[in-house]
């Protein structure tokens, strides 16, 4: 702690002027500071500020920290009960176990069961349970929903960032035993899916399934299911694009860096050769006049070479970010996907195909043109969307109609999640023999 | 709160993990409080500690208390909250009864900063509509409507302005009047 400051009416280094609006006065004021405390401190800020934040410090390194006392409040504020042992388990990542079975090698201690235990086991378990429970549940729900819907609105619901961002919320970053601090999504969402396992053993699968209604099912108050549906399946597409293009993609940088390497070359040559040029020039530039018209053609050619290489440059870039193109156009086509994927439901009920109408249209040709198409099927309307084109209002409609014969469209009631339901693990009907009428 | 508090943040109301649609958290997760042990400020926490910490404790399993004596220093609750943050309550010469208070405060709250909220209420589907576009609240007669119609053709017919109506007014006062000096003046 620094010296408290005294501040004293007189003699001293520094003289403060006091306006009065009679007369001025000057006071002059000290400081008892010994001389060498300024300097010291402006240096220990200095080296502060050069230095690297520090790490942030894990909670359990604190002297107020009890770490049974911690995982008792944790269950009770979950309103749950779990053995200690159990949850002590859920909660050690192998990470740690590995490194307390180090330490106590280190000193020689002898091996302990307890420090042996890890959660990758229960952590699957955990996973199990979530995700049967969820797709079932889904099912029921949503009755009218294909497999694709259910099993992409599971995986969206049990994915590591949705996880982990619960398990940070019911305060589980603290508690985690890991090794690295903070700790990861990976590890946060492993050591919750353990968690529920544990659970599930310690109070039973019923208490697990309702710990997974209520704190990860509940999620889906302010999803929207469609779009999640639409985003898992891009990312599915793109992930399986980039694994079959991985291997071309990788060949084919190969090459072109190859090709850059031997432009460069050229370049350089060039280069070279131009230097080269200019000196001679700069010699034989009076008397050779036939000489100069050479020189000047070749200065155009190095230009334009200059220009093609730098074009070049470019479209290697450009392939380098976008690694494999090929992958947009599939995105454009599952984009465009919907009243393909409509006719064939359609077809497969017995229905006609469908036809798109214009219903309504503003300003056609203009910035703010709307359209909005109907999909009729059979003379009944199916869906209708608003668009800035024709081409657009038609998808969305398409869209639309697809989302009403699922039950998810934004019109539809909010899923009810206290309701009770009978799981259903039968898997509705895929997408390619979806029959919804 | 009014626009005037210019040094406080404006925000939503929200809610972590959608808290209470499945389950309730409290989401207060632990409190350390800190005094000191002769000192008289720390008095009303020390009464606190002596005769209600551990009913506090047991009323409220989800939080865990920590009591930390510190000699000669202002005593301090620290309130640390699921989402991370932590708040430095000062309970200076605050009374048991007080401090309770603060911490029946601290219970309840989410643990984000005290901010200025915008509105009452907060929904994540604005709409159930759909994107509002020119034909959105389209009276539905128009859609039985046989072209070319008489109707959808006119001129809109507007009604009688309020001038008109005290000028019409005026001029059947002034009839009457006329009429009534006549009958009158005949008599």
């Amino acid at each position: 702690m620094a010296a408290p400051y005294i501040q004293i009416g007189f003699c001293g280094r520094s003289i403060v002027k006091l306006c009065n609006a009679s007369s001025t006065v000057f006071v002059a004021r000290r400081t008892f500071l010994p001389k060498h405390v300024r300097p010291t401190l402006s240096a220990i800020a200095a080296r502060k500020k050069k230095q690297k934040p520090a790490p942030p410090e894990p909670r359990s390194s604190y002297i107020e920290w009890n770490y049974p006392a911690e995982l008792f409040a944790f269950s009770a504020r979950l309103g749950e009960s779990v053995d200690e042992p159990l949850l002590r388990r859920a909660l050690t990542e192998r990470s740690h176990m590995l490194q307390s079975q180090a330490e106590r090698r280190r000193l020689g201690l002898p091996e302990n069961e307890a420090d042996s235990a890890s959660n990758t086991e229960l952590a699957e378990r955990g996973s199990d349970i979530m995700t049967s429970y969820i797709s079932g549940w889904l099912r029921s729900a949503l009755p009218l929903l294909p497999e694709e819907g259910v099993q992409s609105v599971t995986s969206y619901l049990t994915s590591q960032q949705e996880l982990n961002q619960l398990a940070s919320g019911i305060g589980l970053k603290d508690i985690v035993l890991s090794e690295e601090y903070p700790p990861s999504e990976e590890t946060m969402a492993r050591c919750l899916r353990a968690f529920v396992a544990a659970l599930a053993e310690s109070s039973g699968e019923e208490r697990a399934q309702l710990f997974v209604r209520d704190f990860v099912l509940a999620r889906l108050a302010t999803v929207d299911l469609t779009a999640v549906w639409q985003i898992e399946e891009l990312l599915s597409v793109l992930s399986c694009r980039a694994v079959c293009s991985a291997q071309m993609s990788r060949c084919l940088r190969c090459l072109m860096c190859l090709i850059r390497c031997l432009f460069c070359l050229t370049c350089c040559l060039f280069c070279l050769t131009y230097r080269l040029f200019c000196l001679t020039y700069c010699l034989f530039c009076l008397t050779y006049r036939l000489f100069c018209l050479t020189y000047r053609l070749f200065c155009l050619t190095y230009r334009l070479f200059c220009l093609t290489y730098r074009l070049f440059c470019l479209t290697y870039r450009l392939f380098c970010a976008h690694e494999s193109l090929s992958v947009l156009s599939d995105v454009l086509y599952l984009l465009s996907e919907p009243l393909s994927v409509l006719s064939d439901v359609l077809r497969r009920c017995g229905r006609e195909p469908p036809e798109p109408r214009l219903l309504r249209s503003a300003g056609p040709g203009s910035l703010l043109a709307a359209y909005v198409v109907g999909v009729y099927s059979d003379r009944k309307l199916m869906g209708y969307a608003p668009g800035d084109s024709v081409s657009e209002a038609t998808e969305l409609a398409a869209r639309a109609a697809l989302n009403q014969l699922m039950g998810v469209s934004e019109r539809s009631a909010p899923l009810d999640i206290r309701a009770e339901r009978t799981l259903r693990h039968a898997p509705a009907a895929a997408l390619a023999e979806w029959r919804p009428l | 709160m009014s626009f005037k508090h210019l040094f406080m943040k404006s925000s939503f109301v929200k809610a972590p993990i959608q808290n209470g649609i499945g389950r309730y958290v409290g989401q207060l997760q632990r409190i350390t409080v800190k005094f000191c042990k002769e000192h008289s400020d720390s008095k009303g926490v020390r009464d606190f500690i002596e005769n209600q910490v551990v009913d506090f404790a047991k009323q409220n399993p989800g939080i865990v208390v920590y009591l930390k004596p510190r000699r000669h220093r202002a005593p301090h609750v620290k309130l640390e909250y699921l989402n991370g943050e932590t708040e430095i309550l000062s309970a200076k010469c605050l009374s048991e009864r007080e401090l309770r208070q603060w911490l029946e405060v601290a219970r309840g709250s989410s643990g984000e900063p005290v901010a200025r909220l915008r509105k009452m209420q907060h929904t994540d589907r604005p709409s159930i509509q759909g994107v509002w576009t020119p034909w959105t609240n389209v009276p539905p007669q128009t859609n039985l409507e046989t072209f070319p119609s008489e109707e959808g053709y006119r001129a809109p017919q507007r009604e009688q302005t309020a001038t008109e109506k005290l000028r019409e007014l005026f001029a059947r006062q002034q009839e009457q009047k006329q009429l009534t000096e006549e009958t009158t003046g005949t008599s």
